[in-house]
């Protein structure tokens, strides 16, 4: 039937293979069955005939005919010789008549009539009796002539009938055997239906089985497809799920067709909203940039694969974003084409990072440029990899030019060589090289000064990458270094700047009014007895510091410490509108400030402190006095003298402030309320100035008590 | 044999006139005898049993009986004594007849068929009296066409024709 060799894999074709085998195999169990009943029915029916043979044995009904003919022929005998009744030859014959015509009546007449020449023998038979019945009536006993004579004709049937039976055996014994023949061939055809049905049906069952099991297979397999299916659909559902992206797809005319849900999170558009549309008819109204659209428009019509296709478009809320596309054609199994599908990603963050490193980048170089200080990157090769602006003009090259080449190209000799071997060394150790001072003689044979250092900048695995220098043109800074530490010593820290960057009016000699003003302490030689010297030496330090700090509060120069006292001006350099009212500020608040500081100390149990202040205002001599390197203020006059004066006539007067009536009578002009500028000073008369011809009037200043500040410090 | 008794009793009940034939003994025959009933009976009327012509056979009561047969063309009218009637007269007390024929053919007949089935001990076919010829003078005729239990090779050899002997056991 070749349907051993059916496979699994072979799926439904092979099921559909197998009908016509099922429907051959039905109609041969059809045909199997109808014939098998058929056969029965035959065997039935044969069955039937040979019953029918042997219920009415038609071979018995002829033998018996004839022994019926010999009982009468008997009988006639015994009347002939007188031992016989007539009646019982009559019944004899009766008998005989009755058997005749059971012979002739009915199914077994059918039979017998069937058989060739028994009707015949019969009927003549029956024709013989009719015609001796008379004679049988008249016969009387003793009477054996007449008796002889009937028992004569009666005797010629005797070997006919007996023929008859024999014919009658015969016709039934081959009537026997016909249905024994037939019999057999019917069981045989019977057997051979039954095998067949039996094979017929052995195979359907081995079909059906075999059937079963491979639709139980192919439900296996199909279940596991079906499973499989599900898992890599759930996959692919993840996968674009989780995706940033979304998935889009276009049909033949460029409408979407598909866009997945992704959209709504990114734009807060449903796939509904651009379902239907083509992707231009998206464009926003301000997208001028028809050549991108034209490009992509073009490449969609050639059916080409679209990469990198940046749009601007808005959200739900208005805010622009834009959108980079990828896609591909895709065509059926003819080649026609079907549409796109791609994908989508909002890349407007993507975008304004890139702006904005852009950006930084834009603005970093910028600072770097602006910076007035070197700043140049080498690579692991010493080769400039950038060079700042600055730089490039000391060195008087374009900053693009110098990219790729090492510093003895840009600088060139020694000071090239000398930078090299600082690289080296930082390339070596891996360690930076802190800021120091470098001289360089530049392109125009100026001579510079560079405060410079190197960093290196590793790489992920500890190598150096890139040396980073920094170099400062400390030239001028150089020149004015110690001036400037000088300056900071004595002029208010404001003041330092102006001077620093006016060095030349420093160096003019000039005159002008000013105030000058002494502040010493008294009885410090008792302080160097009674103390330790290290307390000593913190005394001094705490007074010069706190009358530093009111000295440049009122804007004054402190022109210097002279031992434990100190010399400070007011209108120096520059005169000022207010310098006689500073100078007598300054004094109050000294006073005041060392009111507060014996209250301090009297509280900690320590030592008062005396002071003697003495001010005078008039004409002075300002001038540089040092040299080149080393810049030298001096304040001198008649007035720095008679001011010293004055702060030693403290201890006769026994007051700790003594000023000259020319500073309380400028300070007077100075300020409108001139009273207000003078308080807590009086009048103290004429008193004669040692070394001067003219005596002058002085004002003195009581000691003043500890402010509640000064009071509430106990410490 | 209880059965039969019991049937008898049940006759005797139901049938006065049958009693009052009961009581009296068995009539002597006056034409040819046609049926000899021996064996285990209660009434005789010779030495061998009871013995009945014709005429004793048809004061029994006779009835009719339409039925087909394998031995007649269609359906017949038989008119006879019902066999029952006969066992009764005999006083028959046995469960087996065997019936012999002229032709010397016998059969064993159980008596328990005529108790089930009107079995009758034809006379007459057609309105024409049985004879010898035509398997008469009594012909065992069972009702086969009212009860096709009857239709086969079995109850087939019980009918008895040319009935000449019952031998009740």
């Amino acid at each position: 039937m070749g349907l051993a060799a059916q496979r699994v894999d072979c799926g439904v074709s092979s099921i559909r293979g197998k009908r016509p085998t099922y429907l051959v195999l039905a109609a041969a169990l059809v045909i199997f069955i109808a014939s098998l009943a058929n056969t029965g029915l035959r065997l039935i029916r044969i069955d039937r005939d040979i019953a029918e043979g042997f219920g009415e044995n038609l071979v018995w009904t002829v033998v018996q005919g004839e022994i019926e003919l010999l009982r009468l022929l008997d009988a006639l005998d015994r009347l002939g010789s007188e031992t016989a009744e007539p009646q019982e030859v009559i019944r004899r014959y009766d008998l005989f008549w009755s058997r005749l015509r059971i012979m002739q009546e009915g199914e077994v007449g059918a039979r017998l009539a069937a058989i060739k020449r028994i009707g015949d023998t019969v009927s003549s038979a029956a024709a013989l009796l009719t015609e001796l019945e008379p004679e049988i009536s008249a016969l009387v006993p003793g009477d054996s002539s007449r008796a002889e004579q009937v028992r004569e004709r009666l005797r010629q049937l005797q070997p006919r009938l007996h023929d008859a039976s024999v014919w009658t055996a015969q016709a039934e014994l081959d009537r026997s055997a016909a249905h024994a023949q037939s019999r057999r061939e019917v069981l045989f055809e019977a057997l051979l239906y039954l095998i067949g049905l039996f094979v017929a049906a052995l195979l359907l069952v081995g079909l059906l089985i075999r059937e079963l099991r491979q639709t139980r297979q192919l439900t296996q397999l199909a279940r596991l497809a079906e499973a499989e299916a599900k898992r890599s659909e759930q996959r692919f559902r993840d996968v674009v799920d989780a995706a940033s992206d979304w998935i889009w797809e276009t049909g033949p005319d460029h409408c979407f067709t598909f866009i997945s849900e992704q959209l709504a999170a990114l734009s807060g558009e449903k796939p509904e909203d651009v379902l239907g549309k083509a992707r231009w008819q998206l464009r926003l109204p301000d997208d001028l940039d028809d050549s991108n659209w034209s490009k992509y428009r073009a490449a969609v019509e050639a059916h080409e694969p679209i990469r990198n296709f940046v749009f601007p478009y808005r959200d739900r809320k208005g805010r622009r974003h834009f959108s980079r596309v990828h896609g591909k054609p895709f065509f059926d199994t003819d080649g026609r084409f079907l549409g796109y599908r791609g994908t989508g990603r909002d890349i407007t963050a993507e975008l304004e990072a890139a702006q904005e490193i852009a950006e930084s980048r834009k603005l970093l170089r910028a600072v770097i440029n602006a910076v007035p200080a070197v700043i140049n990157v080498k690579d692991s090769q010493l080769r400039y990899v950038l060079m700042n602006e600055f730089e490039a003009q000391v060195y008087g090259v374009a900053a693009e030019e110098v990219i790729g080449k090492s510093s003895v190209e840009i600088a060139g000799g020694v000071f090239g060589e000398e930078s090299r071997e600082l690289d080296r060394r930082v390339l070596a150790t891996g360690r930076p090289l802190p800021f120091a001072e470098r001289e360089f003689t530049d392109r125009h044979g100026v001579r510079r000064f560079w405060w410079s250092a190197k960093k290196p900048l590793l790489d992920e695995a500890g190598a150096v990458r890139y040396i980073v220098t920094a170099a400062l043109d400390i030239t001028q800074l150089k020149a004015t270094e110690r001036a400037r530490s000088n300056l900071s010593r004595y002029f208010s820290p404001n003041m330092v700047d102006v001077l620093a960057g006016a060095d030349e009016a420093l160096r003019t000699v000039r005159s002008h009014d000013a105030g000058i003003l002494f502040a010493d302490i008294i009885g410090f030689s008792q302080f160097t007895t009674t103390e330790r010297p290290e307390q000593a030496f913190a005394v001094i330090r705490e007074f010069h510091a706190r009358m530093a700090r009111i000295v440049f509060r009122f804007e004054g120069t402190l022109d210097k410490y002279i031992g434990d006292g100190l010399m400070a001006s007011f209108g120096t350099p520059r005169p000022g509108r207010l310098d006689a009212t500073h100078t007598i500020q300054c004094a109050r608040a000294m006073a005041q400030e060392i009111a507060d500081w014996n209250a301090e100390r009297v509280a900690r149990g320590q030592h008062q402190v005396r002071i003697a202040i003495g001010a005078h205002y008039g004409p002075v001599l300002l001038g540089d006095i040092g040299d080149e390197r080393r810049l030298e203020f001096a304040v001198l006059g008649e007035t720095v003298n008679i001011a010293s004066r004055l702060e030693g006539m403290t201890r006769q007067l026994r007051v700790p402030v003594v000023v000259s009536d020319a500073l309380i009578q400028m300070a007077r002009r100075e300020s409108e309320d001139g009273a207000l500028a003078i308080g807590g000073f009086a009048n103290a008369g004429v008193h004669s100035i040692r070394g001067m011809a003219t005596p002058l009037v002085v004002w003195v200043m009581e000691e003043p008590a500890p402010t509640e500040a000064g009071l509430a410090l106990p410490r | 044999m209880r059965r039969t008794l019991a049937f008898a009793l049940l006759l005797l009940v139901a049938d006065p006139d049958l009693v009052r034939g009961q009581a009296q003994s068995l009539p002597q025959p006056h034409g040819e005898i046609i049926l000899t009933v021996t064996g285990n009976i209660e009434h005789k009327n010779s030495e061998a049993g009871a013995i009945f012509d014709r005429a004793m056979l048809e004061a029994l009561g006779t009835q009719k009986l339409r039925t087909s047969s394998d031995w007649t063309d269609g359906t017949v009218e038989f008119e006879g004594v019902p066999a029952r009637a006969v066992m009764a007269a005999v006083g028959a007390r046995g469960t087996t007849l065997i019936a012999s024929a002229l032709n010397d053919y016998q059969v064993e007949i159980p008596i328990s068929d005529f108790e089930n089935y009107p079995v009758l001990f034809a006379l007459k076919m057609d309105g024409h009296e049985l004879t010898v010829r035509d398997r008469g003078p009594i012909w065992i005729v069972y009702p086969r066409d009212d009860f096709p239990e009857l239709r086969n090779e079995k109850v087939n050899s019980r009918w008895v024709w040319q009935l000449s002997g019952l031998t009740v056991e």
